[in-house]
């Protein structure tokens, strides 16, 4: 019956989001609303940034807290690349992959060895340092200011937003593989029961440094991509505020899901862009939603979609 | 005018409001298993409870003080039985509650008194010069006051029924249960002096940092280091390390450079947390 559950839940929500990517794919078909389109732009580095954050928080049910690091620390590096060396994006990528994915693999190193709560800490310590650091060491990254005039993406508005789609695409994709196999399966035994899996004579600490590494290296491609459709970068992009928001989106969407946080962040996006008269209580119904979501709905958003696949019949046969 | 005395001195300052904040933040960690990233907000509304209370309602600053500390200890409470005590079981879910709560109060407190940095006056005026450096009266009773909340808190703790009851739920909370202790009442206790400790601290700080919405991340961090490298639990390790980053902190700020005193906190973290994870005095958790 398991077996039936999980098929007939991957076909419904593979009908959802395979429309969803076609509806992606197909918006500037009909509209070039300048406004709209960048206003989907920003919900896809949002999912960049919230499934990435969910492959490690999510599955090994370990919160971090300063996942903006990697999306300020790969802004930093795209810009200093593009303004001394002039390097191409399609090169500053993997460059940021590497230099997020070492930076996760130090943080993991000094915190996931250790039982307790440090990892939480920690990411929270390094974020709010990196971002001090920004400020105070002004000769480099242009203190508050930031560095602006970062080369643009590609030659056309278009271009931008169909190399911040297929990136997306191709992350999404990834992480839904990446999850569903060994891997996801291994985390969530993890944070289930530690001992048991070590007693598989599998190494959990290492496995989890790993998966924070992917998770770090993963959110330093779209924090690159940020740089590049922005022009510029600063502190801002380090903000706990924003490692919060990230945070938010993937719990309100569903932890350890993929989908749930894809979701989370489309949702939380376009909501923002609706609600632009409310710009001062974001914060404050951002966080009501997450307390609200954690009290009626822990498993997020997508634990509805279910009962709706149900409903619509898109799930095919149940026992 | 030496320099050392000075960094001693300055440095003995900062490591006390350090121990006033880190103290809470063990001692609800030690006995509820809490992890409190609202923290921070506690201190911060201790300083802005003091201000409304002084300003609008013209209470005198010494009781206003008192009375916004009870105020936020209360407000603790509150916390923990709407929102945290539901939770207990799942350290994430208690963390992430407690960061939506920071956030929330962040808001709120924009939304009521404005983005700009406010002050409460000094608690007593004037300035005096001890071993040939300048103090002003105002630091001298944040020494006062810190060292005598913390040998308050240790009579409290070693010499009275909740007390004792008190650290044995901190060492094992079953076993408490087992003698008939009754915990709910004990993490109530806990957090009430969490909250009212940081609140305190939050309060005589602000005539010399000015009060801003976004105040409750410094501390926060701080009191994670102090906490760490004293130990997680550990009391008596979090005071030692309190005082050890203010004088390391001074230190580096007067002998090196101003702009490297928040990396050291950072590097003493890593430091710690490779070399010895369990801190100056503390327990290895597992």
């Amino acid at each position: 019956m398991l077996q039936a559950l999980k098929t007939s839940r991957s076909r419904g929500s593979a009908v959802f989001f395979g429309v969803l990517m076609l509806i992606f794919y197909a918006v500037p078909i009909f509209t070039d609303n300048f406004y709209l389109l960048s206003v989907f732009t920003t919900a896809y580095l949002y999912m960049i940034f919230a499934t990435s954050w969910d492959v490690f928080s999510g599955y090994a049910h370990l919160m971090n807290f300063g996942h903006a690091l990697f999306i300020g620390l790969a802004g930093y590096l795209t810009a200093f690349v593009d303004r001394y060396w002039g390097l191409p994006p399609i090169v500053v990528l993997p460059m940021c992959a590497v230099l997020c994915g070492g930076m996760g693999m130090l943080i993991g190193f000094l915190t996931l060895r250790l039982k307790g709560p440090y990892f939480a800490m920690i990411t929270i310590a390094f974020a709010a340092v990196a971002y001090e650091s920004a400020i105070m060491f002004s000769d480099f990254t242009g203190g508050e200011e930031g560095i602006p005039g970062i080369s643009s993406l590609t030659e056309s508005f278009l271009g931008d937003y169909y190399f911040i789609l297929v990136t997306m695409t191709l992350i999404y994709l990834f992480l839904l593989w990446f999850t569903r196999g060994r891997w996801g399966l291994l985390l969530k035994a993890t944070s289930q029961n530690e001992d048991s899996v070590l007693a598989s004579g599998i190494d959990t600490a290492w496995l989890k440094i790993r998966a924070y590494s992917i998770s770090g290296a993963l959110c330093g491609i779209g924090g690159c991509v940020y740089a590049y459709s922005l022009t510029h970068v600063g502190p801002t992009s380090m903000e706990q505020v924003l490692s919060t928001t990230i945070l938010i989106m993937a719990i309100v969407g569903g932890l350890g899901t993929i989908t749930g946080p894809f979701l989370g962040a489309l949702v939380l996006v376009l909501f923002n862009e609706l609600s632009r008269d409310l710009e001062e209580y974001r914060l404050l119904i951002y966080t009501t939603m997450v307390v609200v979501i954690i009290f009626v709905a822990p498993r997020g958003i997508i634990s509805w979609g279910q009962p709706l696949a149900r409903v619509l019949k898109l799930s095919g046969k149940r026992e | 005018m030496g320099l050392i005395e000075e960094i001693l001195i300055f440095g003995s300052i900062k490591g006390c409001v350090y121990a006033l904040i880190a103290t809470g933040f063990t001692l609800i960690f030690a006995v509820a298993g809490i992890l409190n990233l609202a923290h921070g907000t506690f201190y911060m509304l201790g300083a802005y409870f003091t201000y409304s209370l002084f300003y609008s309602l013209g209470i005198p600053l010494a009781p206003a003080i008192f009375i916004a500390a009870i105020l936020v200890g209360l407000l603790g409470i509150l916390l923990d039985k709407l929102l945290l005590q539901p939770m207990r079981s799942s350290h994430s879910y208690v963390l992430v509650l407690t960061v939506a709560v920071a956030f929330a109060a962040q808001e709120v407190i924009l939304l009521t008194y404005g983005p700009r940095g406010m002050n409460i006056p000094n608690l007593i005026k004037g300035s005096v010069s001890i071993i040939g450096v300048v103090v002003s009266w105002h630091q001298i009773m944040i020494v006062v006051i810190t060292l005598a909340v913390l040998l308050g808190l240790w009579l409290v703790l070693t010499r009275t029924k909740y007390g004792v009851a008190t650290l044995a739920v901190s060492m094992d909370e079953l076993g408490a249960r087992f003698v008939g202790i009754e915990t709910e009442k004990v993490f109530n206790f806990a957090m009430f002096a969490s909250a009212f400790l940081a609140a305190l601290a939050g309060a005589i700080i602000s005539p010399i940092l000015s009060m801003t919405p976004t105040m409750w991340d410094m501390p926060l961090m701080k009191a994670f280091v102090v906490v760490v490298v004293g130990g997680l639990g550990s009391l008596t390790g979090t005071i030692l390390a309190a005082f050890f980053l203010g004088w390391l902190e001074t230190f580096t700020g007067f002998i090196i450079s101003p702009k490297l005193t928040e990396v050291v906190s950072l590097g003493l973290l890593t430091v710690f947390l490779v070399f010895r994870p369990s801190g100056i005095l503390g327990r290895r958790l597992n």
